[in-house]
C-alpha cells in the first residue's frame, strides 16, 4: 500500500488535500510540526511527500535528508503554496522539489498528478 | 467639589469596568470555545470537499456550535480562495440556507469602522451571494478608507464585469494595495484582461492596475508600453513604478526614456534604485550608460558584494 | 487635592483611550489578515530583519521561515567571539564569503566579511562578520548591507510574530509609494520600520527618531507586531503605578480616611481588569 504524507501547519490545507486523496486506496498520514514530521519520516517510508508552504525549504531545515534518507528510496515531493514568483519556484526546484502547485488548487488535477506519482 | 469629583469618577470607573468585563468574559468564553471550534472547522472543511467532490451537498459539523454563521461564513471563504474549478452554486447555495448572507449585512449595517470593514472584506470573499443584492453603494462613500475598499471589492466580487469602471472612477490615486486586491478578485473570476489598454489609458487608477498585471504574469512582451509610461513627465511615481516592473522583468534597460527618467531622480531615489537593479542581478556592463562615472564605481562596488573574489595562487 | 483628583482623571482618561486604540488595532489586525496581496508576493516591497544580536541557529530558522517573498534576514555576528556560529551557518546554508564595499551612507566599522548563500533557496539570509560593540553600531554595519528599502531592527531577543510581516508589509502597501519614512509603535514610541533613506538623512540608528521624521510620514501602531522582548520594562512601568496606588490605599488605612481608600481600591481593581483585558488581546497573537 502506498503511503503519502502531507506536511502543513494549516489544518484547514490538511483537510483539503487529504479530502481530495480519498479513495486512491493510498495511507494517507499528516504532520503539523516539523517533530511531528520528522517522527513520521524516521518510522515509515513515504512514496509522496505533500508540502503546504515554502517555510520548511527556506529555513535550512534539512526536510530533504529527514524525507530521503536510504540513496535507494526517493519519495516525490510536491509543494503546495500561494507563491508566484519565478525565483521561489526555481528555487524550489532546484532544490529538488519534484512538482510545484499555487493555490488556488483544482483538486481533480491534484489528484490526477498523485495518481501519476503512486503508479511510477 | 470633592464629591462631584469623586463620584464622577467612580461613574467612570464603574461604567468602563462593567464594559471591560464584559469584554474580558467574552473574551475568555470565545477562548475556551477555539479548540473546539478548530477542529470543527478542520473536520468541516473535509465534509464541504466532500460534498463538491461528490455534487452532493452533506450538513457540515460547524453549523451547530455559537457563531455558526461567522464560522461558516470563514471556512466558506477559505475554501473558495484555496480551490478552483469547483461550481460556486453549491458553497452559496450552503450559505444562503444558514442565512449567512442576511447575517452578514446585518453584521455590516450594525457595525462600524474597522469591524464594518471586516465584515465587508469578509462578504467579498465569499462567492456571489445574488440573494442579498450588494447594495453597497452607500459604503463606497463611508468616510473610512478601508470600509470603502471592502465595500469596492464586494461590488467587483458580485460585478466584477463592472471592475474596469469602478476602477477608473475612483478619485483618489490607488494604493499598491488596493490595485493588488482587485487584481486579485479579477483572477479569481477568472475574467481575462488585456494588459495593453490599461497601461495606454489616461486614467492613472487602470494604469496602475495595467502595472500589476504586467508584473504578476511577467508579461516581457510589455516593454513599449512600460517604456511610454517611464517617458511621461505627468506622473513621477507611475514613471517609477514602470521603471521597477521592467527591472523585474529583467528587461534590457535601453533608451532616451530610461536614462532621463533617472535624471529627474534624486540622488537618494537613485541608490535605491541601484539597489534594487543590484539585487535583480543587472551586470555593471548592462547598465554602464544609465549612471555619470562615480555612480558607475558605486554600482560595481554593489554588484562586488553579490559576488565571491576567487585567488589564484 | 485638586490636583490629585486631575491626576487620577487624566490617568483614567489615558487608561482608556490606550485600551480603545488596542481594541482598534486588533479590529484592524483581523482586517489586514484577510488581504491577499501579501500572501501572493504582488506588492514586491522588500523587508529587511536586522537582528544584531543574540543570533542562533534557531532564531534564524524561525525567521527565515516566515513566507513573505521578499523579505531577507541579515544577522550580524562578531567572529572574534563566535567562529564557530559561522563555520555552522556557513555549512548549514551553503553560505560563501563575499566581497564587502562600505555603502558609505552609514559610518561602518569593523565588518570582517560578508557571506551570502549559493543556493537560491537561502539567498534570503545574509551573515555580517562584525566586531561592533554598540548595538546601534551592528544595526548600522547590517542595513549597510540590507538590500530592501524597509528595515526591520531586531535587538534584545525580538521576534515578528505569526503574519506580523504581512501585516506590515500591506499597511506600507495601503499608503502612497514612499511616503512612509516610519513605523512607531504606541504607547512606548519604538521604532518598528525604518525607510532606508529616511534612517540615512538621520545618520543612523543612534538618533533619536522622533525628532526627525514628519508625523505624515510616520505610521503608528498600538498593537505590537513582535514577541516581546522588553518584558520587564512593561512590568515595571504597572508595578509602578500600582505601587503608587497601594501607597496611597496604605497612607489613607493609616490616617483612616475612607474616600481615598475606596478611590485607590476601585482604582487597582479596575487597572487590574484593563491589564487582564490587554494580556487577553495579547495571547490572541502567535509566535513564529
Amino acid at each position: 500500500m502506498a503511503r503519502v504524507l502531507i506536511y502543513s501547519a494549516d489544518r484547514l490545507l490538511t483537510e483539503l488535500v487529504r479530502v481530495a486523496l480519498q479513495g486512491l486506496g493510498a495511507e494517507i498520514r499528516s504532520a503539523e510540526s516539523y517533530e511531528r514530521f520528522e517522527q513520521l519520516a524516521a518510522r515509515m517510508v513515504f512514496d509522496l511527500v505533500l508540502v503546504v508552504g515554502v517555510a520548511p525549504f527556506w529555513n535550512g531545515r534539512e526536510l530533504f535528508r529527514r524525507v530521503r534518507p536510504r540513496p535507494l528510496h526517493k519519495p516525490e515531493i510536491y509543494v503546495l503554496a500561494w507563491h508566484q514568483a519565478d525565483e521561489t519556484v526555481l528555487g524550489l526546484l532546484e532544490s529538488g522539489v519534484d512538482q510545484y502547485m499555487t493555490f488556488p488548487l483544482n483538486l481533480a488535477r491534484l489528484r490526477g498528478k498523485v495518481i501519476t506519482a503512486l503508479e511510477r | 467639589m470633592n464629591e462631584w469629583c469623586f463620584w464622577g469618577y467612580m461613574m467612570l470607573l464603574a461604567g468602563s469596568g462593567v464594559w471591560l468585563t464584559v469584554k474580558l468574559v467574552a473574551g475568555w468564553m470565545q477562548q475556551r470555545r477555539r479548540p473546539r471550534q478548530q477542529l470543527l472547522l478542520q473536520r468541516s472543511a473535509g465534509e464541504l470537499v466532500q460534498g463538491l467532490l461528490e455534487e452532493s451537498p452533506r450538513p457540515l459539523s460547524v453549523e451547530h456550535t455559537v457563531h455558526a454563521q461567522q464560522l461558516l461564513a470563514e471556512l466558506v471563504a477559505s475554501v473558495h480562495a484555496s480551490l478552483y474549478g469547483c461550481a460556486p452554486a453549491p458553497l452559496t447555495r450552503k450559505l444562503e440556507q444558514r442565512g449567512v448572507d442576511r447575517w452578514l449585512v446585518r453584521q455590516v449595517k450594525r457595525s462600524r469602522g474597522l469591524k464594518r470593514a471586516w465584515a465587508l472584506k469578509l462578504w467579498g470573499d465569499l462567492p456571489p451571494m445574488p440573494r442579498v443584492e450588494p447594495a453597497c453603494e452607500e459604503w463606497l462613500f463611508d468616510p473610512s478608507p478601508e470600509v470603502r475598499l471592502s465595500a469596492l471589492l464586494v461590488r467587483i466580487s458580485a460585478y466584477p464585469q463592472d471592475a474596469l469602471r469602478l476602477v477608473a472612477s475612483c478619485d483618489k490615486p490607488m494604493t499598491l494595495c488596493e490595485v493588488s486586491e482587485v487584481l486579485h478578485l479579477l483572477r479569481r473570476r477568472l475574467l481575462p484582461i488585456a494588459y495593453q489598454p490599461l497601461l495606454e489609458s489616461r486614467n492613472r487608477n487602470l494604469q496602475r492596475l495595467g502595472l500589476l498585471i504586467v508584473h504578476e504574469f511577467s508579461i516581457e512582451e510589455a516593454d513599449e508600453g512600460l517604456l511610454r509610461l517611464i517617458a511621461s513627465t505627468e506622473d513621477a511615481e507611475l514613471s517609477m513604478a514602470a521603471l521597477y516592473t521592467l527591472c523585474a522583468l529583467h528587461r534590457p534597460l535601453r533608451g532616451k526614456a530610461i536614462r532621463q527618467c533617472i535624471e529627474r531622480l534624486t540622488a537618494a531615489e537613485r541608490g535605491v534604485l541601484m539597489r534594487h537593479m543590484a539585487r535583480e542581478g543587472y551586470a555593471p556592463a548592462q547598465v554602464k550608460r544609465l549612471w555619470s562615472e562615480r555612480q558607475r564605481v558605486r554600482y560595481e562596488a554593489l554588484v562586488e558584494t553579490y559576488k565571491t573574489t576567487l585567488v589564484w595562487s | 487635592m485638586v490636583l490629585i483628583w486631575l491626576l487620577l482623571w487624566l490617568m483614567a482618561v489615558a487608561v482608556l483611550y490606550g485600551w480603545r486604540k488596542r481594541e482598534e488595532a486588533r479590529q484592524r489586525r483581523r482586517w489586514l489578515d484577510r488581504m491577499h496581496g501579501a500572501r501572493n508576493g504582488t506588492f514586491g516591497l522588500g523587508l529587511s530583519l536586522l537582528v544584531a544580536d543574540g543570533v542562533d541557529e534557531e532564531r534564524l530558522v524561525r525567521l527565515l521561515g516566515v513566507e513573505y517573498d521578499h523579505l531577507e534576514v541579515v544577522a550580524v555576528v562578531d567572529g572574534g567571539c563566535e567562529a564557530l556560529l559561522i563555520e555552522r551557518l556557513m555549512a548549514r546554508y551553503h553560505l560563501i564569503r563575499v566581497s564587502w564595499h562600505p555603502s558609505e551612507e552609514f559610518a561602518v566599522r569593523g565588518v570582517r566579511g560578508l557571506y551570502r548563500s549559493r543556493k537560491r533557496r537561502f539567498r534570503r539570509l545574509v551573515v555580517l562578520d562584525c566586531r561592533a560593540e554598540q548595538p546601534a553600531a551592528r544595526l548600522d554595519a547590517a542595513a549597510d548591507v540590507a538590500s530592501y528599502d524597509y528595515l526591520m531592527p531586531l535587538v534584545g531577543g525580538r521576534e515578528p510574530l505569526k503574519g506580523a510581516v504581512e501585516r506590515l508589509v500591506t499597511e506600507l502597501a495601503l499608503r502612497p509609494l514612499d511616503s512612509v519614512d516610519q513605523i512607531c509603535l504606541l504607547p512606548t514610541f519604538t521604532t518598528l520600520v525604518w525607510r532606508r533613506t529616511a534612517l540615512v538623512r538621520v545618520g543612523g540608528f543612534a538618533c533619536r527618531p522622533l525628532s526627525v521624521v514628519a508625523a505624515p510620514h510616520r505610521i503608528l501602531l498600538w498593537e505590537s507586531p513582535l514577541r516581546r522582548g522588553g518584558r520587564r520594562k512593561v512590568r515595571m512601568r504597572w508595578s509602578v503605578v500600582g505601587a503608587v496606588t497601594v501607597l496611597l490605599v496604605a497612607r489613607s488605612l493609616l490616617v483612616g480616611q475612607w474616600y481615598p481608600l475606596i478611590v485607590g481600591l476601585a482604582t487597582l481593581g479596575w487597572l487590574a481588569l484593563v491589564w487582564l483585558r490587554l494580556r487577553q488581546l495579547d495571547g490572541e497573537l502567535q509566535p513564529l
